[in-house]
């Protein structure tokens, strides 16, 4: 094996242990090919450096692309998420089982999952427009907010269709016998697509490895140019800050209640919601770099 | 030139080099050595991740070079060239300021 044959194996074995692959890993080994082919004498530099630098250099771009693909992804399963509940609208209590109820309520809660992990995705994309290189922390955050933003997503378009494909009950016929509620199944379907288009960035952001240290931003860094405030407001702490979000929704809610001359029920929604919240930062927080 | 000194730079002469003519990654390096009159201590692999992360940001595209040996060929976008204007202004007040203080 000549040194050149050799040092591109090396490289392209580097490039997919710092999770460089596909058409990418072949068109840099193509490139420094080439250069070796004009000048073999020519010194690129070791391998693993090299192949550490394209992740690194590559780290913030694949990264803000997974996060602003999966936000646009939801944004539009969100409107055909809208479009399903409109279509099934027109059935009674009656047409759903207690399954269905219950695949109702985990798309209710997965399409919150959703809409937090993705917006916070978005914001944490936004604060690092211009950023050279991504520390490894960083990146793995916004990986996993576009992660589970899109797993989230997925569960909420086919929480209620399984229900619908796999048990074939009553109310399975009923949707079926009625012609308007093509349009459920139609959008359903779509989401699902929507979704899925986003996917390979999120792969692509996931499997690549920057080595840049550092650490990883919190949920005062999402805030951008309403940190000063935030942090102000909260004394750095980003626990007094998730309290102070979880106390609003609570009152929010509540006033919604009340608005609705319903203030007994606005205030266990509002509850449930602000308990929801918390219980979610607790979970979720450290993983989703909310919290350090 | 030490290369730690480049640090910021880099992209500003990458853009400027690609600026005259679409390039491919070789013809980038020589340009660099040529117009600093080989005063660019630049280790040649580390221009590549740059070609592709500027190429990322929009400020560069590249395609396969139809004739010839198969090889990239970058040229610069219209983003590319807002940015390489801003670059210049840039640095000529920097370079302006330091020669007014060091004088």
């Amino acid at each position: 094996m000549s040194d050149t044959t050799e040092y591109l194996s090396d490289l392209d074995a580097e490039l997919a242990r710092v999770g460089i692959r596909g058409a990418r890993r072949e068109r840099i080994v193509t490139e420094f090919a080439d250069h070796l082919s004009c000048d073999p004498d020519a010194d690129l530099g070791a391998p693993a450096a090299l192949a550490t630098q394209f992740a690194d250099e590559l780290g913030t771009s694949f990264a803000r692309t997974a996060a602003f693909h999966v936000f646009l992804a939801l944004a539009l399963a969100g409107i055909l998420v809208v479009i399903r509940a409109v279509a099934l609208l027109p059935l009674t209590a009656d047409g759903f089982s207690s399954a269905d109820s219950v695949a109702l309520l985990i798309s209710a809660v997965a399409a919150q999952v959703a809409v937090v992990a993705g917006g916070l995705g978005l914001l944490r994309a936004i604060q690092l427009r211009g950023c050279g290189t991504i520390p490894r922390q960083e990146a793995a955050v916004l990986a996993r907010r576009a992660g589970i933003g899109l797993a989230a997503g997925a569960v909420t378009i086919v929480a209620f269709p399984i229900t619908q494909i796999y048990r074939a009950h009553p109310s399975a016929v009923a949707i079926g016998s009625q012609p308007t509620n093509l349009w459920w199944p139609l959008a359903s379907a779509a989401g699902l697509v929507v979704l899925i288009a986003a996917a390979p960035a999120v792969v692509r952001a996931a499997l690549l490895r920057p080595q840049a240290a550092g650490p990883a931003g919190d949920l005062l860094a999402d805030l951008g140019p309403l940190q000063p405030v935030a942090a102000r407001i909260t004394a750095g702490s980003v626990n007094r800050l998730a309290f102070i979000i979880g106390a609003g929704l609570v009152i929010v809610v509540a006033l919604a209640g009340v608005a609705a001359n319903d203030p007994y029920d606005g205030i266990l929604r509002g509850l449930l919601e602000g308990g929801a919240f918390l219980g979610g930062y607790a979970v979720l927080g450290r993983y989703l770099g909310i919290r350090r | 030139m030490e290369a730690e000194q480049l640090k910021g730079h880099l992209d500003g002469l990458v853009l400027a080099v690609i600026a005259g003519e679409p390039k491919h990654g070789y013809a980038v390096i020589e340009a660099l050595k040529v117009r600093s009159q080989g005063r660019l201590d630049l280790p040649e692999g580390t221009v590549y991740p740059a070609l592709h992360r500027l190429e990322r940001s929009g400020l560069l595209a590249s395609d396969w070079s139809s004739t010839g040996r198969r090889r990239r060929v970058y040229r610069l976008t219209t983003k590319g060239e807002r940015e390489l204007g801003i670059r210049r202004q840039r640095w000529r007040e920097f370079a302006s300021t330091v020669e007014t203080v060091l004088a």
